[in-house]
């Protein structure tokens, strides 16, 4: 009970407090017309003559901390994620890089395969005609390969 | 009382409520049960296979490629559109709209796709609207892709750049990507690799959430042919022209390498194209009968080679033992009498082998007996398969020729050596044939011929890691004294014998004739299984060409022994072997005595005239002629074939003399005479 009655006696105090700071500024208090409108400002002088910047240090250095701690989470998920980002980033370009190399090889068969058309004995004798292959001249004499047998195939 | 009646009835109403439910709880506890208990795995299968979904990764085939690493077949990828039928409401509007973005007709596209939607299914939810996609066809049918459920697989286009050269070697693939003719087929499960599988997390409607390669596939073997692409090329130019001119209905060209068994070239005739997926049904049936290694003739008079050779090695005969050849008839007690195209009375062995005679062969082959005949066939490989790397190689007809029982009708009958001994009753394919002369060129070694000179495998990194390949070792069966007499021997059978049309200008070349009439619904047709088996140059054969043209009127020396001819200066040609004679016989016409007379005394006349400077010359850079003398035979011959050296030996025993001198350079044309003695 003598809580409730504390807390009712803080009231009534509190409640002086205000009805006594009141009337201390009551007579500073002034009505005035604002010109040719029919608004009027209650306006009253007010003392900044004795305020102060309190500064508590416990909260300076709780600031501090959260700031500290926001800093040090940005940076742990940035070294998580940069990692795998990089990693993803080159993954994506490896099998670019794999795609593209898969592609130039798919086009030099292609083009091996053309050019061994084109190469063709078929071909080659479409242009070639009778001169074709081409007989040796007469009384050539050959001369065999120092070692080995006379026309190995690896002569060719 | 009527009240507790009452409250009875309410309980049974509530009991039978109550059973009921509970029966039908049981029911739904038993289906419950079987679905998760007795089925579970059936239908875990059932989700997993909804919603995980595997497609092949088509692996690429491996190429096969000349002995110049030029390709004879390669695979590019390619990309494929594909619909499933039963998505497409309206064909017709989906032909009319996608077919111009491929070059198609409408109706083309339209008629398979009703077709399958309406005849559901298996495979009617799946059609190829177009294989082999190029660039502009896949750009212009990407756009439609919003409109029709059009997807793009994978795929891969075979390529034969060569076209129908080597079609019978290279062979085909079908429409699935297997072979089926030629090296294709044989080596198929080397050639496909092994298709990759790619998994996909789809949902209930088929959205694919997840895709990832749960295998890659593996690139098949890349595979080095021994064809040398110009030789084959050739080969089938000059069959097609030897079969026109010889009127033959088919035939086949073997050339190889005596001296490992590789095939240069082998050519068919009927050939067909293998860049063409769907054959008329005379390039069906030509694809699928490799007369070279797959049909089996009579081989006719080229037998007698190995009867001869018998008679030789056995060391019965020598070249020069004389035979009687019974004047053209040889009387036979019992049966038919064995003719002579021409009259003959004493050949010696090597006559009897240059003037093809039935009946000398015959006594060969009688005094050597059944037994011997039947080993030397053996040894020759007639009757066996060669190996050959192609696909129902036959292995010939050569029955057994002892008999299991008297009841046995498959084993010589007691003439049957007789007959055999001239090509009859026995039959051999082209490339067995090719591997028997190569027995005689080659100084006696039996060689496995083959196709496949290399194999290797490529690696994702774009490397190669070579295979190993494995051939059987050549296996002495002929002493090489025998060998060379049987090569001389054969030799005059194209100077002064029957394969006189074999001569080729510039190089030696030795040869048989073999001409086998068809028997056939009774009846002799009047015509020929004409070949011509032979090797060049002489000293140190590099090729063995064998010719074979099917029903043809002419013999073998009139068909095949000029198509011969051809196929082997072609193939000397290419393979820059040296020549060995004068490219033309000088002409030695002989003038008039009295024109001679005058031009003699014209030129004594006339006054000497300031001697123009010789023509130039080439300076004779031929191999010089090393000293042979105290050497034994088989040492002379090894280096006389290492340095090409065309040598005549003459008796047995250690090197005695020589002609012409060490040291001497030797001039085209020329040989080393080197005589014996003990």
């Amino acid at each position: 009970m003598s809580g409730m009655e504390a807390l009712l006696d803080w009231f009534a105090a509190g409640r002086e407090a205000a009805a006594e700071k009141e009337r201390r500024s009551a007579c500073d208090a002034r009505l005035r017309a604002l010109p040719r409108e029919e608004i009027f400002l209650y306006v009253k002088p007010i003392d900044n003559s004795q305020v102060r910047c309190v500064a508590r240090r416990g909260e300076w250095m709780s600031g501090a901390t959260t700031a500290a701690v926001f800093i040090a989470a940005a940076l742990c998920i940035v070294a998580a994620i940069v990692p795998q980002t990089t990693t993803l980033a080159i993954s994506h370009r490896i099998e670019f890089l794999k795609e593209e190399r898969a592609a130039l090889l798919n086009e030099l068969r292609r083009l091996r395969s053309e050019e061994a058309a084109l190469r063709s004995a078929e071909r080659l004798e479409q242009f070639a005609g009778e001169r074709f292959i081409a007989p040796p001249a007469k009384a050539m004499i050959y001369a065999p390969p120092a070692k080995g047998t006379v026309a190995s195939l690896d002569a060719r | 009382m009527r009240q507790r009646d009452q409250q009875l009835g309410s309980n049974r109403r509530a009991a039978t409520a109550a059973l009921i439910v509970a029966g039908m709880a049981a029911v739904v506890l038993a289906k419950l049960v079987e679905l998760q208990v007795v089925r579970h795995e059936y239908y875990a299968e059932r989700g997993r296979r909804q919603h995980l979904r595997e497609f092949r990764l088509p692996a690429l085939r491996g190429e096969l490629l000349a002995r110049d690493s030029y390709p004879l077949a390669i695979s590019i990828r390619t990309e494929s559109a594909v619909v499933n039928p039963q998505q497409i409401r309206d064909p017709e509007f989906f032909a009319r709209v996608v077919a111009p973005a491929l070059g198609l007709k409408p109706e083309e596209l339209s008629g398979p796709l009703m077709t399958k939607k309406q005849a559901g299914g298996p495979g009617a939810s799946f059609h190829i609207v177009a294989r082999h996609l190029t660039p502009e066809q896949r750009e212009r049918l990407r756009p439609l892709q919003k409109t029709f459920p059009i997807h793009f697989v994978p795929d891969a286009r075979r390529d034969y750049p060569n076209g129908v050269t080597g079609a019978h070697v290279v062979g085909a693939i079908d429409a699935e990507g297997d072979g089926n003719a030629g090296v294709e087929q044989k080596l198929n499960e080397e050639l496909k690799g092994r298709d990759g599988l790619i998994q996909v997390l789809a949902g209930s409607r088929q959205d694919r959430f997840i895709t990832w390669t749960k295998r890659d596939s593996l690139p098949g073997v890349n595979v080095t042919l021994s064809i040398d692409r110009v030789i084959q090329h050739d080969a089938e130019r000059f069959l097609r022209e030897g079969i026109e001119q010889a009127g033959a209905e088919s035939g086949t060209v073997v050339v190889m390498d005596p001296r490992n068994g590789e095939i240069l070239a082998l050519a068919n005739y009927p050939t067909f194209d293998p860049r063409r997926e769907k054959p008329t049904p005379a390039e069906a049936a030509a694809r699928h009968s490799n007369i070279a290694v797959q049909i089996p003739c009579e081989p006719g008079s080229v037998m007698k080679m190995i009867t001869v050779t018998m008679g030789i090695d056995t060391g019965l005969f020598r070249p020069e033992s004389l035979i009687y050849c019974e004047n053209g008839a040889f009387p036979r007690p019992g049966r038919r009498a064995i003719h002579d195209v021409h009259r003959y009375g004493t050949l010696d062995l090597s006559q009897v082998l240059i003037k093809s005679s039935n009946i000398g062969v015959v006594k060969v082959s009688l005094a050597a007996g059944p037994q011997r005949l039947y080993e030397y066939l053996k040894k020759f490989g007639i009757g066996d398969r060669t190996g050959i790397e192609l696909p129902a190689e036959s292995r010939g007809i050569l029955r057994p020729q002892a008999c299991r029982g008297p009841q046995d009708r498959n084993c010589w009958s007691p003439t049957s050596h007789e007959y055999i001994a001239f090509g009859h009753e026995v039959s051999a394919t082209a490339v067995q044939l090719a591997r028997a002369v190569a027995v005689i060129a080659n100084g006696g070694l039996l060689v496995q011929p083959h196709l496949v000179i290399g194999k290797s495998r490529p690696t994702p990194e774009g490397r190669e890691i070579p295979i190993k390949v494995e051939q059987e070792p050549p296996r002495r069966v002929l002493r090489p004294e025998t060998a060379i007499t049987i090569r001389r021997i054969m030799e005059r059978v194209v100077l002064e014998g029957t394969g006189k049309a074999a001569a080729i200008p510039g190089y030696s070349s030795g040869g048989k004739t073999g001409s086998a009439e068809i028997f056939e619904n009774g009846r002799w047709l009047n015509r020929h299984n004409a070949s011509f088996i032979g090797f060049a140059p002489v000293a140190n054969p590099r090729v063995v060409v064998v010719v074979t043209l099917n029903r043809t009127p002419k013999l073998g020396g009139a068909s095949a022994a000029p198509v011969f001819r051809k196929v082997a200066e072609t193939a000397l040609r290419v393979l820059h072997v040296p020549m060995d004679r004068p490219e033309t016989e000088p002409e030695t016409k002989p003038q008039a005595p009295q024109k001679a007379q005058a031009l003699l005394a014209s030129a004594e006349k006339t006054e000497p005239r300031e001697e123009a400077p010789p023509p130039a010359t080439p300076a004779l850079v031929g191999p010089r002629v090393p000293d042979f003398r105290g050497r034994p035979l088989v040492a002379v011959l090894r280096e006389a074939a290492s340095l090409g050296l065309p040598v005549e030996t003459l008796g047995r025993g250690v090197a005695r003399e020589q002609s012409p001198p060490p040291g001497t350079v030797l001039a085209p044309g020329m040989r080393v005479q080197v005589r014996f003695g003990l």
